[in-house]
């Protein structure tokens, strides 16, 4: 028997040593049909006759082969030493590709990188080693030279680089009004519109399932209170009609036919109609009562339900957003206010946070913002809400960004992805439209690594750029910027031009259900796609003025010269906006693993600079370092000064203390200064520590106050969203991060 | 005079985004106190005319009126009263709509029985419109409360029209000073 390279044992076979000498032999004009060289049968005979004394192994056969040949061909050795050690490097390769995955089908250096996945879970294990595996394919054979290497090297990173290959785009707006009144197809059978809340909120977690597995991002919920309003109806008209028939002791056919008329399409009739009330006042009671019950149960159902429900292999929760908050009417405000209330509620035995969905109110002028306007009663519950359980985050549908939106078309209002992503205005006639958009693919600028490279060409001297004059530092990093935005327009080209390429089997519920909207078949999905987003987001604002100047967007120099930087993107993505009638947009991307990755990167390449790279994680995009000592409305007022520049997505938080539970007021006075302040997206982190054993929450870091319990769920928010105990859920440059966060409020100075 | 510092937005000390300021020494020294560093009547900082500006421009910063919240240290220690007499009147001229807050150490009783006659006393009760009084006391203590560390604290609130001071926990009622 012969020992192969893997233990495995197997019967001696004479042809495969004649082969591999012929191909020696003759390379490279090898033919199976040519003979084979004449000394061949002595070395078969020789290693048969080894063989019979004991297992020889396939590395001693290859030793005879080649000391045998050394002595009777020389030549032919030569070349079946180098056919040997081309052999031996390609199996390396094939080693060290396993070898990678290894840890990753083992869960052996669970990284976090996102902190949704279950990277211990069977699932999660899968899942990565498929993404590992996807990546490096992405990299070789689906991009150009340029894009991989900007990507390699620091300079452009091109997120989700996993679900490139296979063309899937990011996230979406999915519109819910159309979904639930229509009804819709999935693989196995068609699913009936809605004619109940109940049923409503059940579809709203199905659908936010299986879009998610049509695409790696996000999905989110545009104007959820102003979609549930006809279920609603629906709802209270067949309480309505159950109650009556009840009350009367009367079969249903005794109805009148007016009243009659008005429960079968009670989608066009308020709850609040005069008629109700005047036809049965006990019936109106009881359908009011039974609708606000099944209301209650059907959103805590519904959040527990985005909580429990797992997609992509069973790794990952979907990333579920929901926006809501302007809905004057009474159906509207009844659905904000169990919303609400399920999320101070809490989900679980012990009312824990919901870490899905995402919340966002959505505050507007003369709806929800001041005493006196309908909805601010539950602006008031909102806040309070957050300073619970951190959700809901604030959109401020009053943004200078999204004008040109339609006050009467609640899709229009501005919403946003929890994360951040927003659909801005679309260059190919969908105006403001929200829903059946998302961003197709973001690419972020590493801006430090630029910075860099501007001080090397500036140290390098006149000869650096080649014209023989000296520039500055400041011009050699426009320059490379230019090029490098350019570059990145080019590269999400690239992946959107792969992407139209795709098949629409690949997402059959999203095109068949035209959850994405405009698709129109006979023209492909690119008719589709051309509505989504393009971005173009930044790392490292903070570090990069540092590198360049000397201090960040605190100071007065830093804010001009980092206005600067974006007047640059903004004009740049509009110009591109224009030219390729594509959606080109600038991003704030939520680098929640790359500000750690590209740190890492950047440190083995400059090593540790002073306020450039002597923390563990990258600034993400503009905001202000989170060690930074500011207070909470200075905070607020210089980033605003820069959130303008964004139109794809950008977000704003402040951090505060647990004790505002006990201070709405206070946090009325901060979100309605962000939103005064063109603030687009904001959010209010509130330390959220929970006890696992009596659910006690407040600010407690290991031992419960309560109960002394050192069992501790310590909630934070990343990139948006919130996530469980940060210490095992994020990576750890967030976990550094998440650290050296300082409050904004609480202080004391002299 | 000596103070212990400000906090310029601060979310705890009363109702809204407040500025908080904090009189340096106190003679209670309740076991379990959150800032034994303000008992000693000589650290802190020296009190100045730009302390004051501090104080007047921190309320307006950012162009949003703050609340004012003066906590000790106690501001009611007889070294303080002048201080947060001054203090708080100068704030009140200023901000004429704005809430101001004291917290003390002090009961409502004590300050009424044996401490009224005191010079400052009248200035400062007649500027605030919420007073947080009664020692700090370690069993009692409750990090839920609003506006107290622990239970037998009480937050006063002035009546301007009857110029009463009530709370909302029990009957008691006191004449203002």
């Amino acid at each position: 028997m012969i020992t192969k390279r893997d233990g495995r044992k197997v019967e001696f076979d004479g042809n495969k040593i004649r082969i591999a000498v012929a191909r020696a032999y003759w390379d490279p004009d090898y033919a199976p049909e040519k003979p084979y060289p004449p000394y061949v049968e002595d070395i078969v005979t020789y290693i048969e006759e080894e063989n019979e004394a004991y297992d020889i192994s396939v590395e001693e056969i290859q030793d005879i082969v080649e000391e045998f040949l050394m002595k009777f061909d020389p030549k032919t050795a030569r070349k079946y030493v180098r056919y040997r050690y081309k052999k031996e490097v390609i199996r390396e390769q094939k080693d060290d590709f396993f070898m990678k995955l290894k840890p990753k089908i083992e869960a052996s250096d669970v990284q976090n990188q996102n902190a949704n996945i279950d990277e211990y879970s069977f699932g999660g294990r899968k899942g990565e080693t498929d993404s590992a595996v996807m990546k490096e394919y992405a990299l070789n054979y689906c991009m150009s030279d340029m894009a991989r290497q900007n990507h390699e090297n620091n300079m452009v990173y091109i997120h989700d680089l996993d679900a490139y290959a296979v063309g899937m785009h990011n996230c979406m707006t999915i519109p819910f009004d159309d979904l639930l009144a229509k009804g819709f197809n999935t693989r196995q059978t068609d699913v009936r519109p809605a004619r109940s809340i109940n049923t409503a909120f059940q579809l709203i977690a199905v659908i936010f399932q299986l879009q998610s597995l049509q695409q790696f991002g996000g999905v989110s919920a545009s104007h959820l209170d102003w979609t549930m309003v006809p279920y609603v109806r629906m709802s209270f008209a067949k309480h309505y009609k159950d109650g009556w028939t009840y009350i009367r002791n009367c079969p249903p056919e005794d109805i009148d036919y007016e009243i009659d008329n008005m429960i079968t399409n009670a989608q066009d009739y308020s709850i609040d109609d005069p008629e109700w009330i005047a036809y049965d006042a006990r019936a109106y009671e009881y359908a009011l009562d039974m609708m606000k019950k099944e209301l209650q149960q059907a959103v805590e159902g519904m959040y527990h339900n985005l909580n429990t429900l797992q997609s992509r292999s069973g790794n990952q929760l979907p990333f579920t957003s929901i926006n809501y908050g302007t809905c004057t009417l009474p159906e509207g405000r009844l659905v904000i206010k169990a919303l609400l209330e399920g999320s101070i509620k809490g989900v679980g035995k012990l009312h824990r946070t919901p870490i899905f969905p995402c919340g966002i109110f959505q505050c507007m002028k003369e709806v929800n913002r001041a005493p006196g306007d309908p909805n601010y009663d539950l602006f008031r519950l909102a806040l309070e809400s957050t300073a619970r359980r951190l959700y809901p985050n604030y959109a401020n549908v009053d943004w200078s960004g999204n004008a040109g939106y339609d006050p009467k078309d609640p899709k229009t209002y501005f919403s946003t992805m929890g994360c951040r992503t927003a659909n801005g205005l679309d260059v190919n006639g969908l105006g403001q439209l929200k829903d059946g958009r998302g961003n197709l693919c973001p690419v972020t600028i590493i801006l430090p690594t630029l910075a860099m490279m501007a001080k090397e060409a500036v140290e390098a001297g006149p000869s650096g750029d080649g014209d023989g004059k000296q520039k500055s530092l400041l011009e050699f990093f426009f320059a490379i910027l230019d090029k490098k935005i350019g570059e990145a327009r080019d590269m999400l080209i690239e992946r959107f031009e792969y992407m139209c390429k795709q098949d629409p089997r690949s997402a059959q519920f999203m095109y068949e259900n035209r959850v994405m909207a405009g698709y129109i078949p006979e023209e492909g999905i690119r008719s589709a796609l051309k509505h989504g987003t393009l971005v173009i987001g930044q790392l490292g604002m903070a570090e990069t003025l540092e590198i360049l100047i000397g201090s960040n967007q605190c100071h007065p120099d830093g804010m001009e010269l980092a206005k600067e930087i974006e007047g640059l993107f903004k004009q740049r993505c509009a110009e591109f906006k224009q030219e390729y009638k594509l959606n080109f947009g600038v991003y704030y991307t939520p680098a929640e693993n790359l500000c750690y990755t590209a740190m890492k990167k950047f440190r083995s390449r400059y090593g540790i600079i002073p306020h450039v790279s002597d923390h563990e994680y990258f600034t993400n995009s503009i905001h202000v370092p989170v060690w930074e000592d500011v207070k909470v409305l200075d905070k607020i007022d210089i980033e605003s000064q820069l959130t303008g520049y964004s139109n794809a997505g950008c977000i704003t938080y402040v951090e505060l203390e647990t004790g505002i539970i006990n201070n709405i007021d206070a946090m009325e006075t901060i979100v309605n200064y962000a939103m005064d302040h063109d603030i687009p997206y904001f959010a209010i982190n509130v330390p959220n520590d929970t006890c696992l054993e009596c659910g006690y929450t407040g600010e407690f870091n290991d031992t419960c106050p309560i109960c002394g319990s050192g069992h501790i769920q310590q909630l934070r928010r990343v990139t948006g969203y919130l996530t469980g105990n940060y210490k095992t859920a994020f990576n750890w440059g967030k976990q550094k991060e998440t650290e050296d966060r300082v409050k904004h409020t609480g202080r004391m100075e002299s | 005079m000596r103070y212990a510092g400000i906090i310029f937005d601060d979310t705890a000390a009363a109702p809204g985004l407040c500025l908080s300021f904090y009189t340096q020494g106190c003679p209670l020294h309740c076991p379990g106190c959150h800032n034994p560093e303000t008992w000693d009547p000589d650290r802190g900082h020296e009190f100045t005319g730009n302390t004051m500006n501090d104080i007047l421009n921190g309320i307006k910063r950012n162009g949003i009126k703050r609340s004012f919240a003066v906590l000790g240290g106690e501001p009611l220690a007889q070294y303080n009263q002048f201080l947060t007499a001054m203090v708080v009147q100068n704030v009140r001229q200023a901000y004429p709509g704005i809430k101001i807050w004291l917290w003390t150490g002090f009961s409502m009783d004590h300050i009424m029985s044996s401490m009224k006659s005191q010079p400052h006393i009248k200035i400062i009760f007649n500027n605030v419109d919420a007073i947080v009084a009664g020692p700090y006391i370690e069993a009692e203590r409750d990090i839920s409360l609003a506006y107290k560390g622990s239970r037998n604290q009480i937050v006063w609130h002035l009546d301007h029209e009857k110029n009463i001071w009530y709370n909302e926990e029990n009957d008691k009622r006191y004449d203002n000073v």
